[in-house]
Order: structure tokens, then C-alpha cells, then sequence
């Protein structure tokens, strides 16, 4: 077995799974389990990997720190129908993960011999195996979820032209720069069309799609290329529907409005999506000086309270990445400061009709903020609650972004009950 | 603790004839009760059922079941008018996968293209009792024999007398 080294000394500072649970009973313990094994991630036991079935599951190959070759599931449903979002190759955290093991013929996730939840293996769609009539395999056209589909329009993404202008936390954006300038950055049109052909013959498997990639700033005006490449890619898939909207999310850099209304106009979508990332502006421009360069915070606001007049209230979000602001050393010195900010900046999101949402930060390799350490999971079940009461409180419905079409937003999952 | 239903529970329960209903909670505490035609018995024994409307308050209600560990109940009413009465715990809810799309397939082959199905629900049975009526008020004046009226009590040549 594959084995992994890590410091335990983090558990005597801070307050465990169980006691956390005990902590907040307002919320369900599930939930808070969730949270958490997005925090630490996940690591894959012998037993649990041979119920791994690569004609049925959807797989995962990556190589470890000690270059053993990994092939694992791409993640995991709870039971009560919720995703987990977190690969075992993107467990890079400084505390160890939760074990994926088998009990009682159960597969189960464990930690420290306790056994906390059953969970499953996502499987995969049928167009995983074909392939277009341009060769391309469908399964790099089209990414899935268990209920989501996702197309990456570019993979290059220009705040990463100069790497010191890369958001800090990013893992992707680094390994993106290989594609900068060759053919294959942008997708195929005809390959997403063809593919868009099969993924509809699956009934039930899927409610929605998001479409997000690098930033595109080229144009004749900031972020033009980027609209374009959104709009085509949109009406390529639209050629499958038969209403003019479908269910449908763009994550892009913040468009203008008059941008937007043609996003809007000429395309199926249905919802917006452009992140803050970071709701201090001082950090903000830290962590992510190419966007803060390009797209001062303010302005980024502004374009945010723009969407919600173009795509309607409840069909607009924003996010953070939660506990970079926290990163060292110019980060908050303490998790109440950021807290307190953090409910600032959403509650002003909020009263404009954007909806407010938190991805939980996983340290990649690949970042400039390698081996930081993530806040506590006290931070993160705080920051849950309050973003799911600010939402509740301005009658921000999380459905374009639930757990049916995402699963890494803790405080919208709540938005079921 | 989860019980093995009777094979006269799942009888009942399976029987076309018989109306199905379940009763939940939602976080508020009003309770809900709705029919549920597609209500079986799996093969491992558990309590299925479909939901079909991802948004309906039964569908929140089991959510919050399944997150608090509350209970639900379900009643079976036969077609001879026998009632049986069913306490349990959400175990799973399915909404993706093969085994998922399948009951999609058939959900919508039999009632239509235009129905969807949001999730199939398995439930635990903890309890069960018959809720007949001449079967409760046998075992319940029997243990309770002075929760009764007086007039119950009284001779017949009074109790009846014009």
C-alpha cells in the first residue's frame, strides 16, 4: 500500500470532527463531515481500491510525492445524495486525510479507526468511452460530475503571461501556460457539438453545466476573445436543445454589461458566475495582482451588481476562496478578522441580489502558496453558517449553484431543507 | 435498530390495491403527509420510494431526516381497510449512477417523458404496528379499561332507556 507521511501535531490544536459537531448542532453532522474531508482530503485504502471498477467508476491516474502510480475514483457520494469534490491527487494538505476503506463490506470513511459514513464511487457516463469523429476522446471534451457536466472552453489563462501576476492559490493556472499560443488551448467547436450529441442520450444523468477556463483579456475591448469563445461554445451546445434557455452556468472573468446582455441574448445560459476570490481588497490585490491589475475589486463588484440586472437575482454568484485569506504572511492574523471581513464584503454582495458562496482551499503543488496551511475546521463551519444565513436573510436561492451542480459550495448545500 | 418486515407487511405493502402514505417533518416541526404510490420493499429488505419533484417539501423533509436522524412513518392501508403503520430512519437517498438512471427510464415510461425524477429514498424500519381500528381499541381498552365514558358503563336498561 501507498504510504503517506504527515505531522498529527495539528489535532492538539485544534478542535476535532466530533467536538465540532457537538459544537454546532444546528447543523448536520454530514455536512460538517463534508466540510472537513474537503479540508484534509481523502486517501484511498488496498480494500477500497478493489472495488474500483473502471468499466463503471470514473477514474483518476496521478503519480504520489514518492512517484508511485495512483489509480483511484475521481471521488465520492454521500448518502445523502451529496458530492464530495475532492481528488485523492489534489490531497496535498499538511494534515492527514480521511481514509476511503472498506467495513462491514461498506465502503467507508475513516479516521483514526473511527468510522464516519458510508459513501460511493461517482460513476462515469456512457460518452466517456467514445470518441469524436475528430479523434478527440469525449471524456477531455466533456468533464462530468455525478448530476454535472462541465466544458473547459481555454485552457490558458493570460494572468498567468507573467507568473508573478497568478493567483496564489491556483494549481491550475501554472500547469496551463504549456498551451499558451498552440491550437489546442481553445476547444473544438465540432468536438463539443458531437460530443453535446451523446451526453443528451443519457437520460437522468445530468442537471446542468458549467463552462469556465483561463482568462482570455485579448480583444477589442478587456476579455472580448473570452466572451466569444463563451458565446460560440454556448450556441455549439445549444444546437441539441429545443428551448432557447437550458440550465446552464458561465464562470468567467468579470464581463462588462454590455458584454453580459449579449452573453445573455445570443446564448442559452441561464446563470453567471464570476468569483471575487478574495473579499478584502488589500489581499485581494495581493493574492491575485493580475486580476486586481486588470480588474480593480470595485469594478469587479460593480460588473457582479450589472449580472444580477441581466441574468435576474438568484442567477448570479460570487465566491471566495476561503482561508487564503488567511495565507502567510500578509494574510488576516487571526480567523475572526477574516470572518468578520468575510461577512462583510457578502452581506454587501448579498443586498444587491448576488448570491455568496465558498469553495474551501486545497494547497496545490502547483501554487505559489505550496505548503501554507488551511484555517481551522471551526473557521470553516463558521463561514458556512454565517454565508447560508446572509444568503437566507436577502432570499438568495443557491439553485443555480446546489449540490446537484456543484458540491463544493458548503454553504449552499445547506440551502436543501 | 432496523427490523426485518413481516412477510404480511411487505404483502401489504406491495399489493396495488393498498394506499400508501408517508408522513415527515420539516425543520420548522409541521409535519407533512402526502401519498406515495411507488412505495415497495427493495431486496435488501428496506422501505423504497421515489420522489419525483426535486423542490417539494417532502423532498426537504427527508433531507432534514436523513441530516437530523429523524424519524418518518408510513401507512399502509389495505384494500380490506387494515391499516399497518411503519416508523423508520432515511438510510440513503440515490440520486445518480445506473441504478438511479434506471428508475428514471422507467418512471418516465410510465408516466410520461415530460415527469422527472429527483430521487429514489430507502428507509430502515424500526417499528411496526397495525393501526386497524378494531385491533387498536382491543389492545388499548385493555390496557387502559377506565379511559372510558361512565354512560359505557352503565346497564343497558339504563344507558338505553328512551
Amino acid at each position: 500500500m501507498a504510504q503517506l507521511e504527515f505531522n498529527t501535531e495539528w489535532r492538539k490544536k485544534e478542535e476535532s470532527l466530533d467536538e465540532i459537531i457537538k459544537k454546532y448542532p444546528e447543523l448536520p453532522p454530514i455536512s460538517i463531515l463534508e466540510i472537513d474531508a474537503h479540508r484534509r482530503g481523502v486517501f484511498y485504502t488496498d480494500k477500497a481500491l478493489e472495488r474500483l471498477d473502471e468499466s463503471v467508476h470514473q477514474v483518476t491516474e496521478y503519480t504520489l510525492r514518492d512517484k508511485t502510480q495512483r489509480k483511484v475514483p475521481a471521488s465520492l457520494t454521500f448518502r445523502d445524495g451529496s458530492h464530495l469534490v475532492v481528488g485523492e491527487d489534489f490531497t496535498k494538505t499538511a494534515r492527514e486525510p480521511y481514509l476511503v476503506d472498506v467495513v462491514d463490506d461498506k465502503i467507508v470513511l475513516v479516521d483514526k479507526d473511527k468510522v464516519y459514513e458510508e459513501v460511493s464511487f461517482w460513476e462515469k457516463p456512457k460518452f466517456f468511452d467514445k470518441v469524436t469523429s475528430r479523434g478527440t476522446p469525449m471524456k477531455n471534451v466533456i468533464a462530468a460530475r455525478p448530476q454535472r457536466y462541465s466544458i473547459q472552453p481555454s485552457k490558458f489563462c493570460h494572468f498567468w503571461e507573467c507568473a508573478k501576476d497568478g493567483c496564489k492559490y491556483c494549481s491550475y493556472g501554472s500547469s496551463g501556460v504549456k498551451y499558451h499560443g498552440r491550437p489546442d488551448d481553445l476547444i473544438n467547436l465540432q468536438d463539443v457539438e458531437e460530443t453535446m450529441r451523446e451526453l443528451v442520450k443519457e437520460p437522468g444523468r445530468f442537471v446542468g453545466v458549467i463552462l469556465t477556463g483561463g482568462s482570455i483579456l485579448t480583444g477589442s475591448k478587456l476579455c472580448e476573445d473570452e466572451l466569444q469563445i463563451y458565446i460560440e461554445v454556448l450556441q455549439a451546445m445549444g444546437t441539441v436543445f429545443k428551448t432557447k434557455k437550458w440550465p446552464s452556468q458561465v464562470n468567467s472573468t468579470a464581463l462588462d454589461k454590455e458584454q453580459l446582455q449579449r452573453l445573455y441574448d445570443q446564448t442559452g445560459l441561464t446563470s453567471y458566475t464570476t468569483d471575487l476570490e478574495v473579499f478584502d481588497e488589500e489581499l485581494y490585490k495581493w493574492v491575485c495582482p493580475g486580476k486586481a491589475k486588470a480588474i480593480p475589486q470595485a469594478e469587479w463588484k460593480k460588473r457582479l451588481f450589472d449580472a444580477v440586472d441581466v441574468f435576474g437575482k438568484g442567477r448570479v454568484d460570487t465566491g471566495l476562496v476561503s482561508g487564503v485569506e488567511l495565507a502567510k504572511p500578509n494574510g488576516f492574523k487571526s480567523e475572526a478578522e477574516a470572518l468578520k471581513k468575510d461577512f462583510e464584503t457578502a452581506e454587501e454582495m448579498a443586498s444587491h441580489g448576488v448570491l455568496i458562496k465558498h469553495d474551501i482551499w486545497h494547497v496545490g503543488d502547483n501554487s505559489i502558496f505550496r505548503g501554507q496551511l488551511t484555517p481551522s475546521l471551526d473557521y470553516y463551519v463558521q463561514l458556512t453558517k454565517g454565508l447560508y444565513e446572509i444568503n437566507q436573510k436577502y432570499g438568495l436561492s443557491g439553485d443555480m449553484d446546489s449540490y446537484r451542480k456543484c458540491g463544493m459550495h458548503p454553504n449552499i448545500n445547506l440551502d436543501r431543507i | 435498530m432496523s427490523i426485518q418486515l413481516e412477510k404480511k407487511i411487505i404483502d401489504a405493502i406491495k399489493d396495488p390495491a393498498s394506499i400508501k402514505v408517508i408522513a415527515t417533518v420539516s425543520k420548522e416541526g409541521i409535519v407533512h403527509v402526502t401519498p406515495k404510490g411507488s412505495l415497495t420493499v427493495d431486496e435488501n429488505g428496506r422501505i423504497k420510494f421515489l420522489e419525483l419533484l426535486e423542490k417539494s417539501q417532502t423532498q426537504k423533509n427527508l433531507v432534514y431526516s436523513i441530516w437530523f436522524d429523524k424519524f418518518v412513518a408510513v401507512n399502509i392501508i389495505t384494500a380490506d381497510r387494515k391499516s399497518y403503520l411503519i416508523k423508520g430512519k432515511i438510510y440513503k437517498t440515490i440520486n445518480s449512477g445506473k441504478v438511479f438512471q434506471d428508475e428514471y427510464v422507467a418512471v418516465q415510461e410510465k408516466l410520461g417523458y415530460d415527469i422527472d425524477l429527483s430521487a429514489i429514498w430507502l428507509v430502515d424500519a424500526e417499528e411496526v404496528s397495525e393501526q386497524t381500528f378494531e385491533v387498536r381499541r382491543e389492545i388499548l381498552e385493555t390496557a387502559y379499561p377506565y379511559e372510558k365514558h361512565v354512560d359505557r358503563f352503565a346497564k343497558d336498561e339504563l344507558r338505553f332507556a328512551k
